[in-house]
């Protein structure tokens, strides 16, 4: 969706976009007609909409938030793709991992 | 029937209006589902909790439910998505990705370090991400060079042109045939990985092909002209009288294509083959022929 109708959804001035925009916290497609929003941003905006409503985050807080946010997404997908790597493996491969990963180190009396 | 909303947040029914505000924004910072991406009841709860204050929250509101004029399901909320759903999918793509958090993990020189470090936010134009793909080629297609017509999983299909004297396990880049770019930038490349199907009588050694090559009892001992398939076509070849299995010859620029150098060799290594049927005319010839019948030729095998 344009620009315009991104602003309309989620009932948002042109100042708060912007500042959205320049903070990095929604990232639009460029292209020839404008901006593009995905329906990604759509939901991006509403949290951030959640975060400076109904939980009172301050900008900062916000832009705190969404870089955690995305940290954590970032992570969750690369540890989604190790996770199906390791059971894409033969079941001999994954009970070398699992048993590695539930290792107990073994304490001798000194 | 809903629960009652001052019950939902966890405040006095006669609770002053800012301890209900500050009740429910701390229960919105625990059970967001943006901030709870992996817990699939965030979603309810939070919802429970934003009806309740959609009620008790609103001074107006609040009176005509403690009246009774309305009761807790009049919020209902509208269904909405959240991020959390979208980033799943976005999987390692897009322009939220953010490794800052594990961009450390495996060494420099470690074979996952590159799978752990990927870009960050805020570029404003960013490559699009490189696809891996695998494909398998035929024997005589990665010696000779092919042009071969390939689908992607999810696009057009492709012509890959594989180079001549390619060797198994090479990849090919496609550029910018990977993920597209963001904002403008510049699109990913496809990175194939090529499997070469092992041939029927061919295998390749370097840059050198080896075959064994079957030679008729005749052709051994009184030598003469033979055909000698290779990758690039049959040549003809002059046997030498007497030519035992095991005798290698050497066909110079028969092998694989070497960009930038000669070609590789052909080797061949002779295997005399006897008639498929027993022949009476050889058997008598060999049962009177003195020669062969002192012939040990396991002599330096001991025993």
């Amino acid at each position: 969706m344009n620009e315009r109708e991104f602003r309309l959804h989620l009932e948002i001035e042109t100042t708060v976009l912007e500042v959205w925009i320049s903070q990095g916290w929604v990232v639009p497609e460029v292209t020839d007609q404008g901006r593009n929003f995905r329906e990604a941003d759509i939901a991006r905006g509403q949290l951030i909409l959640d975060l400076g409503n109904a939980m009172g985050v301050n900008e900062p807080g916000v832009d705190l938030v969404m870089d955690l946010v995305d940290q954590l997404h970032s992570l969750r997908a690369t540890l989604r793709d190790l996770t199906d790597a390791v059971r894409r493996q033969p079941s001999d491969v994954q009970q070398l991992i699992l048993s590695e990963l539930t290792r107990v180190d073994v304490l001798r009396p000194r | 029937m809903s629960r009652d909303p001052y019950e939902v947040l966890g405040v006095k029914r006669d609770a002053p209006q800012k301890d209900i505000q500050s009740a429910y924004r701390k229960l919105a910072k625990k059970l967001h589902p943006d901030l709870n991406p992996g817990d699939k009841q965030a979603e309810d709860k939070f919802k429970e909790v934003s009806a309740a204050y959609g009620i008790v929250g609103d001074e107006e509101k609040r009176v005509r439910f403690d009246r009774g004029e309305i009761d807790s399901s009049g919020a209902e909320q509208a269904p909405r998505n959240y991020y959390r759903d979208y980033a799943a999918k976005e999987g390692q793509r897009g322009p939220y990705q953010n490794t800052g958090g594990f961009a450390d993990f495996g060494d420099a020189d470690d074979m996952f370090s590159s799978f752990f470090s990927r870009r960050s936010r805020g570029q404003s134009q960013m490559q699009g991400q490189d696809r891996q793909y695998s494909m398998e080629v035929d024997f005589l297609d990665a010696i000779n060079g092919a042009k071969k017509q390939i689908s992607l999983p999810d696009g057009p299909a492709l012509d890959v042109q594989i180079p001549p004297g390619t060797r198994d396990g090479q990849t090919l880049r496609l550029k910018g045939k990977g993920d597209p770019g963001f904002n403008g930038g510049p699109a990913g490349d496809a990175l194939i990985s090529v499997h070469v199907r092992p041939h029927r009588f061919y295998t390749r050694d370097g840059d050198d092909i080896r075959l064994e090559l079957p030679i008729s009892l005749t052709e051994a001992v009184l030598g003469g002209k033979i055909r000698v398939p290779t990758p690039s076509g049959a040549v003809t070849v002059t046997l030498q009288p007497n030519s035992n299995t095991g005798k290698v010859l050497r066909l110079k620029g028969k092998g694989a294509p070497v960009r930038g150098k000669d070609n590789g060799d052909a080797y061949v290594s002779l295997k005399i083959v006897l008639p498929d049927t027993p022949d009476p005319e050889l058997t008598r010839f060999v049962s009177e022929w003195e020669a062969g019948k002192t012939q040990d030729p396991r002599k330096t095998m001991g025993g």
